[in-house]
């Protein structure tokens, strides 16, 4: 009688202990013996699509890059991808699916700034790890988040380097500085950055006109800015701004040298400019696809035409870079933790990483404890309108948090 | 033989049913709904509460479009009024997160008598115009206040905390926003059989004629505004606790007319129509997704674009529903219902 109430209760501590969860053998969500699910969301439709689409596509290169290698740790990978259209509310739509339904082990890429932002409680609840290289906005690191690690510059630390290139490298130093910007917090950074820039280099800031989120006609604006006297224009447009810039000073006009941040050194700004396109230069925090004398680079380009059909490898552009460097930092942290692959594990990992080199695609790549933004250098691009290509004219330069 | 359904007495006219079967079938539903989460996994879960929560906003809209026949695309204007009330009144002045609900809607109601005062000129495509550019204004005010509404870096949101109970889960938030929804269909249904009710009908069907018999066109447009805001602050304020974050881009000038498409999939001024349209364009969205996905998946070169064929989609089984039943799916319903009622003389 005592053995089989003894029995019961033994039955019913295994069943209980299977209920909660607490068998000691218990695996990591999104991890199997041959498998890691990762997670991506991307704004994949819409006009963001541009962006969203290159960093899928460069994920795509990763995965079967690593998996035709036989995996991380003998682990395949396996990609679900989701696209949130660009609107932060279905970036948290998707991000839940992809947590509860999809049982994704990490996030390469949440989308854009705010959409980063519309998930952190989530993450932060849920302890995924994310490297996030597609936006990079001081929210996303300061306060840091345990388990959200950012590489890149802001676009402060971009602007900031325009103003440093055009007086060190183009010789404008008394030049005549106008500044474009929009009416928000990218906008904001954007003028950090001029501001810093004026300040440290001691150029003549002679105007800084604000423009409207969703603005179109930009002919007032670029009037203003030519009756200055400006012979610089430190473009703070988001994507077809630049070119809508430049179209204008054309028309009335206005030779300018333009500098833009990240966004300009896209091949469709370049094409929406042609007619208006002097050469105009952008600064950025990976090097153009077309230099491959860089090792990254060439890796890349080479895998992606291995992997890609012609119209996939069109699509890439300087946000496939981006995705591909959160790609192998992701992949060193999967690959130091082992066989024991846990969610805490690559945070560990990730977070001693101590300057990893990435192929010279960004500076070496340094977290720690407490720091959860890895500065990359900035670099200038030019614009070589006759070939349809951008040439890099710096090496990469670390501009430090201020 | 039934030849037809007939009111006979002024009791049965205000009853919110004289039915007893529909009343049975209603409460079955609203029981189904209560354990929906126990069966749903936390993502569909998610997508349950985000139907219940634009259903109580629909239903505010339907009472402005469909029963007043005051045309409105400013209604994510009325959502951000409520999702931004939210988020200040917590977050900068911690009033109480259920309190927070309540005041959310009596201030975009504010913003409806703002907006209703150009309602009693204007007819049409003036007053689309004119509602479409208060959303205008509120999305550029949420972009420059930004000491209040912290600009386009957003605002992030704490749970809702009611005597210490945090509505975290998806499922808190799914049982709140059924909740709510239960009451705004009660009190929606009530309004419409009210002389509130009726008094917006005769201005949708000719106002002139509704004036000559007494109604009074200022206070009833007002206050078909009012509530409409009043219902759209109350799902801003609900999505606001969802969400957790909440900035500008949530609430683009798409919203409103997907607003209004949903009223019209449902069936203009039908309190059930705006639940059906709310479900068919949410679940219509959802398997959209799940059908590119699985061309997605197949990492051919179709998968590069098939997200752009999402939106085409979408519109295209829109289109075609207006063009083959414009009365809404309760149109449809209706048909169904007096063919067999009527039958064999349904003509």
């Amino acid at each position: 009688m005592l053995k089989k109430q003894t029995k019961k209760w033994l039955l019913g501590a295994l069943c209980l202990g299977g209920v909660l969860g607490v068998t000691p053998a218990q695996a990591e969500v999104g991890v199997t013996n041959d498998t890691i699910v990762i997670g991506s969301i991307n704004p994949l439709s819409g006009s963001p699509s541009l962006l969203g689409r290159a960093h899928w596509l460069a994920l795509q290169v990763w995965i079967a890059e690593v998996n035709e290698r036989g995996g991380i740790n003998g682990r395949k990978l396996k990609l679900i991808a989701e696209d949130d259209g660009y609107v932060p509310a279905r970036t948290r739509q998707m991000a839940k699916k992809l947590i509860s339904k999809d049982n994704v082990f990490a996030f390469l890429g949440t989308s854009g700034s705010s959409h980063l932002l519309a998930v952190m409680p989530l993450l932060d609840k849920e302890k995924v790890p994310v490297v996030n290289t597609l936006a990079v906005n001081s929210a996303h690191f300061d306060p840091p988040h345990p388990t959200v690690f950012n590489i890149g510059a802001t676009y402060c630390m971009e602007m900031e380097y325009a103003i440093e290139f055009a007086v060190n490298h183009l010789g404008k130093k008394d030049s005549k500085y106008v500044l474009i910007y929009q009416d928000d917090d990218y906008g904001k950074d954007t003028r950090c950055g001029y501001l810093n820039g004026v300040e440290r280099y001691g150029v003549k800031d002679v105007g800084q006109f604000k423009y409207k989120r969703g603005q179109k006609d930009f002919s007032a604006e670029i009037l203003k800015a030519k009756a200055t006297g400006a012979d610089v224009l430190i473009s703070g447009g988001v994507v077809a701004e630049h070119a809508i810039f430049m179209k204008e000073a054309k028309k009335i006009g206005w030779d300018v040298t333009m500098i833009g941040m990240h966004a300009a050194h896209l091949p469709p700004v370049q094409a929406l400019m042609t007619g208006a396109d002097n050469g105009y230069y952008a600064i950025d925090y990976v090097p153009p696809l077309t230099q491959t004398d860089i090792p990254g680079v060439k890796r890349f380009m080479d895998n992606a035409q291995k992997y890609l059909d012609e119209k996939e490898y069109k699509g890439l552009n300087r946000y496939s870079l981006a995705s591909y460097v959160g790609s192998l930092v992701m992949e060193e942290a999967i690959q130091q933790c082992g066989e024991a692959l846990t969610r805490s594990c690559v945070v560990e990992k990730l977070e001693s990483l101590d300057n990893f080199q990435v192929g010279g695609l960004m500076s070496g790549v340094t977290f720690g404890e407490g720091n959860r933004f890895s500065i990359s250098g900035v670099l200038a691009v030019q614009s070589q309108p006759e070939e349809k290509v951008f040439k890099m004219v710096t090496d990469p330069k670390v501009i430090p948090v201020r | 033989m039934r030849s037809g359904h007939f009111i006979e007495s002024y009791d049965k006219l205000v009853n919110l049913t004289d039915n007893p079967v529909k009343m049975a079938w209603s409460w079955i539903l609203v029981l189904v709904l209560a354990l929906a989460p126990l069966v749903l996994d936390s993502f569909w879960t998610s997508i349950c509460a985000t139907v219940l929560i634009t259903a109580i906003g629909i239903i505010g809209l339907n009472l402005l479009v469909g029963t007043t026949g005051q045309i409105s695309l400013g209604h994510s204007g009325f959502l951000a009024v409520g999702a931004y009330a939210t988020a200040i009144l917590t977050m900068d002045y911690q009033v109480p997160g259920i309190i927070a609900i309540l005041l959310s809607g009596f201030i975009a109601a504010f913003f409806g008598l703002i907006v209703g005062i150009p309602s009693l000129r204007l007819k049409g495509l003036y007053l689309a115009i004119t509602t479409m550019a208060f959303a205008i204004i509120i999305n550029h005010v949420i972009l420059n206040a930004e000491d209040i509404t912290r600009g386009s870096e957003g605002f992030i949101i704490d749970p809702l905390q009611v005597f210490g109970f945090s509505f975290e889960s998806d499922a808190s938030i799914y049982y709140l926003s059924l909740i709510i929804l239960v009451l705004t269909v009660l009190g929606a249904l009530n309004l419409m059989r009210s002389h509130i009710g009726r008094a917006w009908v005769g201005i949708r069907d000719h106002d002139i004629a509704a004036k000559v018999m007494g109604i009074n066109l200022t206070t009833y447009k007002l206050l078909a505004f009012m509530v409409s805001a009043f219902f759209a602050g109350i799902a801003g304020s609900i999505l606001a606790f969802q969400l957790q974050y909440i900035n500008v881009d949530n609430f683009s000038l798409l919203l409103g007319i997907e607003a209004l498409s949903m009223i019209i999939v449902g069936g203009l001024g039908s309190i059930s129509g705006s639940i059906v349209g709310v479900i068919f364009i949410i679940f219509l969205n959802e398997l959209v997704r799940i059908t590119t996905g699985i061309f997605a998946d197949d990492g051919g070169t179709m998968s590069l674009y098939i997200h752009e064929m999402k939106g085409l989609l979408y519109g295209v089984v829109i289109v075609l529903f207006l063009r083959f039943e414009p009365d809404g799916i309760m149109g449809k319903w209706r048909d169904i219902k007096n063919y067999w009622s009527n039958w064999p003389f349904h003509h």
